[in-house]
């Protein structure tokens, strides 16, 4: 049961994702189209997003079995910073891809004198939906570590006579630690913005070009991070939802079912957003400049 | 309008001063305007492929000049035009210089050595033409 609880959303993430990219895939400009400079750029995006998804699947396929080897008293609590230490992972490669981007190498070199900051590159849907599931993950674990026995994993309800618990129940034992995730992650992910919004424009391309790559990488920054803090915030509220549920009887339990629904949504929601496509470079305007300084 | 410069790396001029000039230069013909911001130092050094020093000189001069500010928060923001003393026309007289030079076929540097031989000569009374040196510089081209 618990098998196919994995196995069913990842299908479904993977049939998503294999769509997303036919999609794509009958509309991005072809290489061929573009100057020289911004289509190596664009490979060199591409191929440190991918890498940046691989490093993530790696953290989150070996992360659960190292951490029940590091055994620190309470292990089980530590696996729910496995889904930011993933998004770790992923920010790493994308720093080193901005990192490396490729540099104006050409005896004569251009640069637009317009200012650009992190609000010029930050899209703002991804940007308003990472800060609402940051405020919901820190509304679920104050309102779980309220609600939660004083152990911080279960959840007790009834009188001193009739009292029933249930667990695990994502209190401070749970919450703190991812909730400390999250926060490295957030701050990692501005870091790695400042760090796309300072790298060298691509020689010879167009303000819309170099805007879209900018945006595109900002958005593999972000779709990164949302994914992340969905997929720590939604097992939060299944785990609390389902235990709710089974200490709790009529409205109460009703809401329980509720809280762990948008919990399980949440984390498919995480998933999903890993198939979110990036901006696109846009086809070259009719008379564009050659790059400047190519040889 | 996107205002661009161009830095030639092998060119004999530093590259900071190819960088003040030009935005000295922007700010003059109205390019940018006061209250434009211009990129930061790092941003203008990454996309240039040049030392964040050699802009941060620049920008350091440009300041020194009065054309451009820079301020913790907001960072470098243009001041204002160059200052042109009490005669507005020596704007169009510079427009008007540069482009009879082009027309005789002039290169951009020839222009401006032009100008420095005409600063060098001997201050004249007003009114009279420093012909001499102007002389002397076409008959180097």
């Amino acid at each position: 049961m618990a098998s196919w609880l994995l196995v069913v959303p990842l299908l479904l993430v993977a049939v998503v994702a294999v769509v997303v990219l036919v999609l794509l895939a009958g509309a991005t400009v072809g290489s061929a189209d573009l100057l020289e400079t911004t289509a190596r750029a664009r490979r060199h995006a591409v191929r440190g997003s991918v890498l940046a998804v691989v490093a993530a699947a790696v953290v989150a396929a070996v992360g659960p079995s190292a951490l029940a080897n590091l055994h620190t008293g309470a292990p089980h609590a530590a696996f729910a910073t496995i889904p930011a230490l993933a998004g770790l992972a992923h920010l790493a490669v994308l720093a080193l891809t901005e990192r490396t981007w490729p540099h104006p190498s050409g005896g004569v070199r251009s640069a637009r004198l317009a200012h650009r900051g992190l609000a010029t590159v930050t899209p703002p849907g991804l940007a308003t939906a990472l800060s609402a599931t940051s405020a919901a993950l820190l509304l679920t674990v104050v309102v779980a570590a309220v609600l939660a026995s004083p152990d911080g994993r279960s959840i007790t309800a009834g009188d001193q006579q009739h009292s029933s618990s249930a667990g695990p129940f994502p209190g401070l034992p749970y919450g703190l630690p991812a909730l400390a995730a999250v926060a490295v992650l957030l701050a990692a992910s501005i870091l790695v913005l400042r760090l796309v919004v300072a790298r060298p424009a691509v020689e010879g391309a167009d303000a819309a070009t170099d805007s879209a790559l900018r945006r595109a990488g900002a958005h593999r920054v972000l779709r990164g991070a949302l994914a992340a803090t969905l997929l720590t915030t939604g097992p939060l509220l299944f785990f609390a939802g389902t235990a709710a549920n089974r200490v709790h009887d009529g409205p109460g339990g009703v809401a329980a079912v509720v809280v762990g629904s948008a919990g399980a949504l949440a984390a498919l929601a995480g998933l999903l957003a890993l198939t979110l496509p990036a901006p696109r470079v846009p086809a070259p305007q009719p008379g564009a400049p050659v790059a400047v300084g190519r040889s | 309008m996107s205002v661009q410069i161009q830095v030639d790396v092998g060119s004999a001029v530093p590259p900071y001063e190819q960088v003040r000039a030009q935005l000295a230069g922007h700010v003059a013909s109205g390019h940018l305007r006061a209250g434009d911001r211009l990129p930061t130092v790092r941003t203008l050094a990454a996309d240039l492929g040049i030392a964040v020093g050699t802009v941060s000189r620049a920008y350091r001069e440009l300041e020194s000049q009065g054309l451009v500010t820079s301020r913790r928060r907001t960072g470098t923001v243009v001041h204002g035009a160059v200052p042109t003393g009490s005669d507005p026309g020596l704007g169009g007289a510079a427009t008007a210089l540069v482009a009879r030079a082009r027309a005789a076929g002039l290169h951009d540097e020839r222009v401006v050595d032009l100008v420095r031989a005409a600063l060098l000569a001997p201050a004249t009374p007003a009114g009279a033409a420093p012909s001499g040196s102007r002389a002397r510089d076409s008959r180097r081209q």
